[in-house]
């Protein structure tokens, strides 16, 4: 774990954003690109996070957020526990079309509610899911959508 | 029908109960009296276990101590349907008309899951969009009569100018439903303290009913802000007078 810059660059993939003050990152974590965690959190509570993922796209995929992001809520509708989709909308960002999806999901039996965009660029998809307990939800939205606003692929 | 004891935090049990059942379960668990009478109406939830030694047991218990002693109490409306609910120290409990006939569904959940569940009541999910601003202005004894008689002519004739006399005829002609929540505690300085969240779910979108003095105010909204007011809904622990 380190300590997050304001904003965070990924070395390799070049992506940028800006984290939430205070915010902590997890080193290696597989499958993701980056992890940031909020600091300080009770034990065992579900601790509010921001995770980006990166995969490469093909086909239809590379270059449709729309389709991207229906593949996406599919896949979690699939695998992710009590998953229920509240909201899902056309965004912009980084002055690109993307998707905002709110959902709500049981996460070992803790209420877990995530907003997520989804964008495509340069041929990869780019996935932001900012993820905190539910009753903290309506506390920490406005930090999660501030810092998606800062997203730079 | 009930499971076991369930994970700290789980999601806990819904299940369908008579009249005469809930009744039974609220006298048993606030001890007045009737037990004989009490034990013959729950006779099919001792024999699932939710009913033992003439108490309710396990989750079941915990749900209902969630109506008896609430934290925070709640009133559901959905159309011409209502509900009650309760919110205890670690689970909510909510009772809803039951869609397959006669009787009620109680549905138990640890309290974070209580935003979910109320969201799944209402089915709050993706919506078309109105446009963001959109404000609507009546007298609440005209609002009341406009949703009443679904009287898109006159929403659009106390509406005001053009734009939202269009807005209020699109928002009466496509009317899917009328819901609220009111959540009512005992805050710690004494009294009693309520919210609320009040939504026209229409097939052009969702707007909040916000009461603005003898006016109400009519807001687009989106299914993202009715969320997060349902999760606002709730009193945090310095609101009320015992901790969530």
């Amino acid at each position: 774990m380190t300590a997050a810059p304001q904003t965070y660059r990924h070395p390799d993939l070049g992506f940028s954003i800006a984290l939430p003050p205070g915010a902590e990152v997890l080193d290696g974590v597989p499958f993701a690109a980056l992890v940031a965690v909020e600091p300080d959190a009770f034990e065992d509570a579900f601790r509010a996070n921001l995770v980006v993922t990166v995969e490469e796209l093909t086909g239809e995929y590379a270059e449709d957020p729309e389709r991207y992001a229906d593949a996406s809520v599919a896949a979690q509708a699939a695998t992710l526990a009590g998953f229920r989709l509240i909201d899902r909308e056309p965004v912009a960002l980084d002055g690109g079309p993307a998707i905002r999806l709110l959902a709500h999901h049981d996460v070992a039996g803790q209420a877990v509610t995530f907003e997520q965009w989804q964008l495509v660029a340069g041929g990869r998809g780019y996935t932001l899911t900012a993820s905190c307990w539910t009753l903290d939800y309506d506390t920490l939205a406005d930090a999660f959508a501030a810092s998606a606003g800062t997203f730079v692929p | 029908m009930i499971p076991a004891a369930p994970a700290e935090r789980a999601p806990a049990a819904s299940l369908i109960i008579s009249g005469a059942e809930l009744t039974a379960l609220l006298e048993l668990a606030r001890g007045a009296g009737g037990e004989a009478a009490a034990a013959r109406s729950l006779a099919g939830l001792t024999a699932a276990g939710g009913v033992a030694d003439g108490a309710p047991a396990g989750v079941l218990a915990e749900g209902i101590a969630a109506l008896t002693a609430p934290v925070c109490e709640l009133e559901l409306q959905r159309g011409d349907r209502r509900g009650r609910g309760g919110i205890g120290e670690r689970f909510a409990t909510l009772v809803v008309p039951a869609a397959e006939d006669a009787g009620y569904r109680l549905i138990i959940v640890t309290t974070a899951f209580l935003p979910d569940v109320l969201s799944r009541l209402n089915d709050v999910s993706p919506r078309p969009r109105l446009a963001p601003g959109l404000l609507l202005r009546y007298a609440q004894g005209d609002l009341a009569r406009i949703l009443a008689g679904r009287d898109a002519a006159l929403a659009a004739a106390l509406a005001g100018d053009d734009d939202a006399a269009r807005a209020a005829t699109e928002l009466i002609e496509g009317l899917l439903e009328h819901w609220r929540v009111d959540a009512c505690w005992a805050p710690a300085a004494g009294g009693r303290a309520r919210r609320a969240v009040e939504v026209l779910d229409t097939d052009h979108g969702l707007w909040r009913v916000v009461p603005d003095g003898a006016a109400v105010e009519l807001r687009s909204t989106t299914p993202t802000q009715v969320f997060r007011a349902l999760v606002g809904l709730l009193p945090s622990d310095a609101e009320v007078a015992s901790g969530r």
